[in-house]
């Protein structure tokens, strides 16, 4: 965080800092926490953790002569102090605090122990003066390290959270800086910055005194995070803002690589909506680029809209699970391969982290950006989790069999839906998702409901959709937001952090906010394994007459998908279940159930109470994906198919297989004017309710 | 994700040199590991290294700015023959 370079910062006499700090990794190194310090010439003044893990100010002048005064008491880890330093000019006397602030509900121990090894007030005094030619911004969680190209390298990046900084221009006693905690005074201070104010999507933290020195966060450090005074009987910030004064700072976090513009393309106006990669090609070196056109608002023409996932593309952007994660083999049960961007990011990490890995420190990725190179979403990527593709890769499966079949069609992307809403969909007879739409925002959800419920229809082309809570930052869209707990998950979010910094409002799975997949799409989450993929069997819904259209040409004990690229069958990965329980609609038809799958796959753990021997495949009769179609009013509908595999079937025997059967039926039927068989109302434009046959 | 920090583990200073590595090597091992004690044994993995036409074996370990380390040796001209390999190697 960097508050610009002004003049009652620059100190020459006395000045104390002071702050509520939870450090993560204080065994580390050196870490700044509030700093005016050249790196360069060892100039300005600062509160560090030390390269021992102890509190100290430093001070020096930029010729030579520095001062280090350090508490010589290591900090514990995820444990709550007020730290604080002082310098008095008069009489060149430095006073250094670390004091343990242990409360039952605000950090890792609640033990009546007075941490004396951990608690120290030192005083030395010093020759060094401070000199005013120090012009470096004040930077809090680092230190400038070095000036490059007229901006200023951060170094010494601290992992833990602040709280309640504050800054005076003279050398208070610890007990009026006790009182300054949570009585900023205008009289003592220069600075008091509220991390609790402007949460809410903004990269500005206010400066409460009457200078108003306000900040910008660089590099999204996770905000709506309880601080030293967090009671635990609020949850979110939105209801007790004073307790969510802090902000969890990471030596990893990365907001925008801010790379040179090396070219830019403008997109012509003809330029048909699609998906295109830009190539880049250096030696034998070849890269490619993607990126989607979207059709010109008020310009589509097409029936047929795919609904590229790019929140949940974005979600999983440069993880380092195989590198990071011990159960990666027991996820696939075979060992991960690997290519070659996996080694170029395991080996760089500046290129930022997905919301399925966590920080240097331990704790959770919360937030993930597109404004960075994402090597992992890119053609010819082969992902390790899939015996074949994932995400936006195995999307390509569905995209490729659109233009085989000689489908016109549109893509918009998740990012369209979040801001614009239904509108977006109301020109198109049919929306597709793609094979895992598993990050949803409200708004997108609101979107998708709204609708089927006004006559839309929506094919859904995968599992494990609809899941995770996320927004998109309102300021940055380029960046969303996810907090997990409570699903099945990379990490699990601190008590008191299961909010959405970006909105206010609880995160988690949707269902556990009572908005269950299968409310949307008949199927959701019930199990997941990566080994080999399976088929299905028809059920007696699928002879139903509302139903049997979808099924011409295909025998009544025809197994269903017992092929494909992804790990040999349509049925595989991560599958969804019919459950009435969590919403699937009454007059849902139930058309064909896999079975056969291994005990690779366990049922989720939101699914389960306790767990139990037989959650595996072979011995739980839920662990399936089931294909469900219902109708909608207003001509609406819903085709379902469970499974993240499905799609990589479609393109069997040269298009020519039972998957693509049923999907070329059901699209077909579904882009059509003509009423659905045994649909009571006609399909009318989306929005207009009411119309009957 | 366990309350296991950087600080509990870090080298006391009276061990040994030889000591201190082995503890700093445990401490990388337990962050690639997503802060869960233990270590990494047997965690090989395969590397494509020509699109279609050649893969390596390697093994998760221990340095950051070089966690996947390629075994001298082993390249193969199919996933299945490295992965045979990789069961030789955890005999």
């Amino acid at each position: 965080m960097t508050v610009p370079d002004r003049p009652l910062l620059r100190f020459v006499e006395s000045f104390s800092l002071q702050a509520m700090i939870w450090p993560t990794t204080p065994g580390k190194g050196v870490q700044g926490l509030l700093t005016r310090w050249s790196a360069s010439n060892n100039a300005g003044y600062g509160l560090f953790v030390d390269e021992n893990g102890c509190i100290a100010l430093w001070l020096g002048n930029g010729t030579g002569q520095t001062e280090k005064v350090s508490t010589g008491k290591p900090l514990l880890s995820r444990c709550w102090y007020f730290v604080g330093a002082s310098f008095d000019a008069a009489t060149g006397m430095v006073r250094v605090y670390q004091e343990p602030i242990v409360t039952a509900t605000n950090g890792r121990f609640s033990v009546p122990s007075p941490l004396e090894d951990t608690t120290a007030s030192v005083e030395r005094s010093t020759q060094v003066r401070l000199t005013a030619n120090n012009e470096v911004p004040f930077i809090m969680a680092g230190y400038v390290e070095r000036a490059e190209s007229g901006r200023s390298i951060i170094g010494g990046l601290y992992n833990g959270k602040i709280d309640r900084p504050r800054v005076a221009n003279r050398a208070l006693s610890r007990e009026r800086m006790a009182i300054l905690v949570d009585n900023p005074s205008a009289e003592d201070l220069v600075g008091a910055w509220d991390f609790a104010e402007g949460i809410i999507a903004s990269t500005r933290i206010v400066d409460k005194s009457p200078n108003r020195l306000h900040g910008e966060t660089v590099n999204r450090p996770a905000r709506a995070m309880t601080g030293y005074n967090w009671m635990s009987e609020e949850q979110t910030f939105t209801h007790a803002p004073e307790q969510y004064g802090a902000i969890h700072f990471h030596d990893d976090d990365l907001e925008d690589a801010r790379w040179e513009v090396d070219f830019e393309f403008t997109i012509p106006d003809n330029m048909k909506s699609a998906i295109y990669a830009m190539r880049l090609r250096a030696g034998d070196d070849e890269d490619y680029i993607p990126f989607y056109v979207r059709p010109r608002t008020g310009m589509t023409r097409a029936r047929i809209a795919f609904l590229a996932p790019t929140a949940s593309y974005m979600a999983y952007a440069n993880d380092h699970l195989t590198t990071n994660s011990s159960i990666a083999q027991l996820l696939i049960a075979r060992t991960p391969v690997m290519q070659a961007q996996d080694l170029y990011l395991a080996e760089h990490r500046e290129y930022g982290l997905s919301t399925y890995d966590t920080h240097a420190d331990g704790s959770g990725v919360c937030y993930s950006s597109r404004l960075r190179p994402i090597l992992n979403m890119r053609p010819k990527y082969r992902h390790w989790l899939s015996p074949s593709l994932w995400q936006f890769n195995a999307d390509l499966h569905l995209i490729d069999w659109l233009y085989q079949m000689g489908y016109e069609f549109d893509i918009i992307t998740d990012q369209d839906l979040h801001f614009e809403g239904v509108d977006l969909l109301k020109p198109y007879k049919v929306v597709l998702t793609g094979s895992h739409p598993e990050y949803y925002s409200g708004p997108m959800l609101d979107a998708l409901e709204a609708h089927v419920h006004t006559g839309g229809r929506i094919m859904y082309m995968g599992a494990n959709g609809f899941y995770w809570i996320i927004a998109y930052n309102p300021e940055n869209p380029n960046v969303m937001e996810v907090r997990k707990w409570g699903g099945s998950q990379a990490w699990r979010a601190q008590p008191g952090e299961y909010h959405l910094s970006f909105t206010g409002e609880l995160g988690g799975l949707w269902r556990n906010r009572n908005r269950a997949p299968q409310k949307l799409v008949g199927t959701g989450f019930v199990a997941e394994g990566f080994d080999v993929s399976s088929y299905y069997r028809r059920k007696p819904d699928s002879s139903d007459p509302r139903a049997s259209w979808i099924f011409e040409g295909i025998g009544q004990d025809e197994l269903i998908g017992n092929f494909g690229l992804v790990g040999g069958g349509a049925a595989g990965l991560e599958l969804d279940i019919y459950d009435t329980e969590l919403g699937t609609p009454p007059d849902a038809l139930l058309l064909a159930s896999s079975e056969g799958h291994t005990d690779i796959y366990l049922e989720v753990v939101e699914e389960l109470f306790f767990n139990a021997p037989g959650l595996g495949g072979t011995q739980n009769p839920r662990v399936r994906a089931d294909m469900v179609y219902f109708m909608t009013p207003n001509g609406g509908a819903v085709f379902s198919t469970s499974s993240i595999a499905w799609c990589g079937s479609l393109s069997h025997n040269n298009y020519d297989n039972n998957v693509s059967r049923i999907t070329n039926q059901v699209l077909k039927r579904f882009m059509s004017d003509e009423p659905l068989p045994g649909q009571k109302r006609a399909p009318v434009a989306a929005g207009v309710q009411g119309k009957t046959v | 994700m366990t309350d296991v920090s950087w600080q509990d583990r870090r080298p006391d200073s009276s061990q040994d040199a030889s000591k201190q590595d082995r503890a700093s090597l445990e401490n990388i091992l337990i962050m690639l590991n997503g802060f869960r004690r233990g270590t990494l044994e047997d965690k090989y993995v395969i590397i494509c290294t020509r699109p279609g036409e050649e893969w390596r074996v390697g093994q998760v370990c221990t340095d950051p700015t070089s966690p996947i380390k390629l075994l001298e040796g082993h390249m193969y001209a199919s996933i299945e023959a490295a992965e045979q390999a990789i069961s030789h190697l955890r005999r």
